[in-house]
């Protein structure tokens, strides 16, 4: 019944998205997914409507899983370039990273952790209401951020209340959130990136209290941290890095204060045949572990990019992560695309994976855009 | 012997032909860029269609040798995998990791809008270029050998039939730095576009697979002054 009622929510918002359409050059996607998982039998079911008029774009999506619906501003930003200058306000997802798989430096979002590893990352990123500004001379690139209201990560669900901090109108200058990218594009093909953001931890470490209520525990940190990518040829190298110093870690049912580092490097490369593999190591060091993984990528497009079939493997090096990630596109038509995908996870009692192990799912959706 | 004395003359007058105008190879080349390329800035609506009838439309801005962003409009599937070129970088942008990647050359050299690329290419200044007399069977035309004087040039050679009328370019040979043929493409319908006879449609064949073809057709074009700001890496979306 949920899903009806979602369907019916969406097809009536077609008529103005034709519109909208016809009114002007827009751009516009309806997107219709369905997600079964195997931990728990739940279906899932979500629209996506993404609407761009320059210099305007907006993204809004529905879900529904019985038996709640939730409907989620995904952008609105208004855009002006002028000769150096880019000027972006409004809600917006910021994306720093070269590598692929996880996005360690991309740190201006918070992240939806209700579902964080399956979606696509633009999904598992919250947008944040910010100032991005961007000044461009030649191969130099000067970024600076502001988000005056902070937002949280939307946390898994759990048995005992949270106790979460207010982040307030009223509390601008004091909570918010400011951060630089400064990126240089070398003539030997280096793009080199340094970033600094001064935030509030992203990762999640809760405290029992006495009263058996989680307490989630939130802290303004600096992070430092370094991002490239050179073109080789037909290789193409990446590597991102990046340093929370004195960031909040959980032990146990506490916590406890130290610098996390954590880096991805790796390559890839396309065949003439359009073969496409990528490598990468992963390193993650915090106060209580170090973790070590692989990951590997291969992309391969048939009958004119008709049929895409892609695959992404993450291995734990000195855990027994591991998660395997099949994907199939078919582009049906000029408009319309079908996409299924397999999350197949094991996990050891170490790693990150281990509070998602059972968690298989199967994920498919439906793409239509004007 | 008839034969040889033709060809020996036609040789002879060939070579006379560009002193005659007194222009060299680079005044030439320099010509043939400004029929193909209206400014130094400027944006076009390309379409591409491909031997098996898929058509792609794509919308190009350009500024200068080495910049340009290209959008793709249809088929509307791919719209918002937008391709930036700086010199011989390419960034495209992944809608659903909502970031823009890298590219290597092969996956620049692949796919519909790297056809729409070979319409933007300016030839002066990237390439060193001489007037080749091997080919005496076309008098009325100039034969112009051009080669990467930078690194990292899709194609390092190019071999151009250009008409020594009004210089339009007849056709072209993309190759590699050995000399091996990688596309050809045939210029024709010319008409008038941003105030001046253009051609407007590029017939594009893949020398290695003879059945992949392709036609680019300029649907319109305009001259524009673009910000840099909108050729930036950190900057497409």
């Amino acid at each position: 019944m949920n899903h009806k009622k979602l369907i019916c929510i969406l097809l009536i918002t077609l008529p103005i998205q034709i519109y909208y359409q016809a009114l002007a050059s827009a751009s516009l996607k309806f997107e219709l997914g369905n997600q079964f998982r195997s931990k728990n039998d739940s279906m899932l079911l979500y629209g996506l409507t993404e609407a761009e008029y320059a210099p305007i774009k907006a993204a809004v999506r529905i879900f529904a899983e019985n038996p709640r619906y939730k409907l989620s501003l995904r952008e609105l930003t208004f855009s002006n370039n002028s000769e150096f200058l880019n000027v972006d306000i409004g809600f917006m997802h910021v994306a720093w990273g070269e590598t692929f798989g996880f996005n360690i430096v991309d740190l201006i979002n918070p992240r939806d952790y209700s579902d964080p590893l399956f979606l696509e990352s633009i999904w598992v990123k919250l947008p944040v209401f910010a100032l991005n500004m961007k000044y461009i001379s030649g191969s130099l690139t000067i970024q600076g951020i502001v988000i005056p209201v902070p937002r949280h990560n939307i946390l898994p669900e759990t048995d005992l209340p949270v106790d979460l901090r207010d982040f307030n109108i009223e509390d601008i200058g004091h909570d918010s959130e400011v951060g630089a990218k400064i990126n240089y594009l070398f003539d030997s093909g280096l793009d080199l990136g340094f970033i600094y953001f001064y935030h509030w931890n992203r990762n999640i470490v809760l405290e029992l209290k006495q009263d058996r209520r989680l307490n989630l525990i939130e802290d303004r940190i600096h992070s430092l941290g370094v991002t490239a990518s050179h073109l080789a040829g037909n290789y193409v190298f990446r590597a991102d890095s990046i340093m929370h110093i004195d960031q909040p870690a959980q032990v146990g049912f506490g916590f406890q204060h130290g610098t996390n580092w954590q880096t991805i490097l790796g390559a890839d490369t396309t065949s003439e045949t359009q073969w496409t593999l990528g490598a990468q190591y992963h390193m993650d060091r915090s106060v209580t572990d170090t973790f070590h993984w692989t990951s590997v990528r291969l992309r391969k497009p048939f009958f004119s990019e008709a049929i895409v079939v892609e695959t992404f493997l993450f291995r734990g090096l000195n855990n027994k992560d591991t998660w395997l990630q099949p994907q199939l596109t078919w582009n049906i038509s000029a408009s319309t695309s079908l996409i299924a995908r397999l999350d197949l996870l094991v996990a050891g009692d170490a790693g990150i994976l281990p509070s998602f192990k059972d968690s298989d799912r199967a994920f498919a959706w439906f793409s239509y855009k004007f | 012997m008839k034969n040889i004395i033709i060809f020996i003359l036609a040789i002879i007058t060939y070579a006379q032909a560009a002193k005659a105008t007194g222009l060299s190879a680079d005044q030439i080349v320099k010509k043939v860029d400004d029929i193909r390329n209206p400014s130094e800035s400027y944006i076009m609506k390309v379409e591409v269609v491909s031997t098996d009838q898929q058509k792609s439309v794509f919308d190009v801005a350009i500024r200068g040798n080495d910049k340009t962003l290209i959008k793709t409009i249809e088929p509307s599937r791919d719209r918002g995998r937008n391709l930036l070129m700086l010199d011989e970088d390419m960034w495209a942008y992944i809608p659903n990791l909502g970031r823009a990647v890298r590219i290597s050359l092969n996956q620049k050299l692949s796919g519909q809008a790297a056809n729409g690329d070979i319409s933007r290419m300016r030839w002066s200044g990237d390439y060193d270029a001489k007037i080749a007399q091997e080919d005496a069977s076309v008098l009325n035309q100039w034969v112009i050998m051009l080669s990467a004087n930078k690194k990292g040039l899709t194609y390092e050679k190019i071999k151009a039939w250009v008409d020594k009328k009004n210089f339009h370019p007849i056709r072209v040979e993309f190759m590699t730095p050995a000399g091996k043929i990688l596309k050809k493409a045939t210029y024709g319908n010319y008409r008038e576009l941003a105030g001046k006879i253009r051609p407007n449609e590029i017939a594009i064949e893949d020398a290695v697979r003879p059945s992949d073809r392709s036609v680019i057709r300029i649907l319109s074009m305009e001259v524009k002054e673009l910000p840099a700001s909108l050729f930036n890496q950190n900057n497409l979306k």
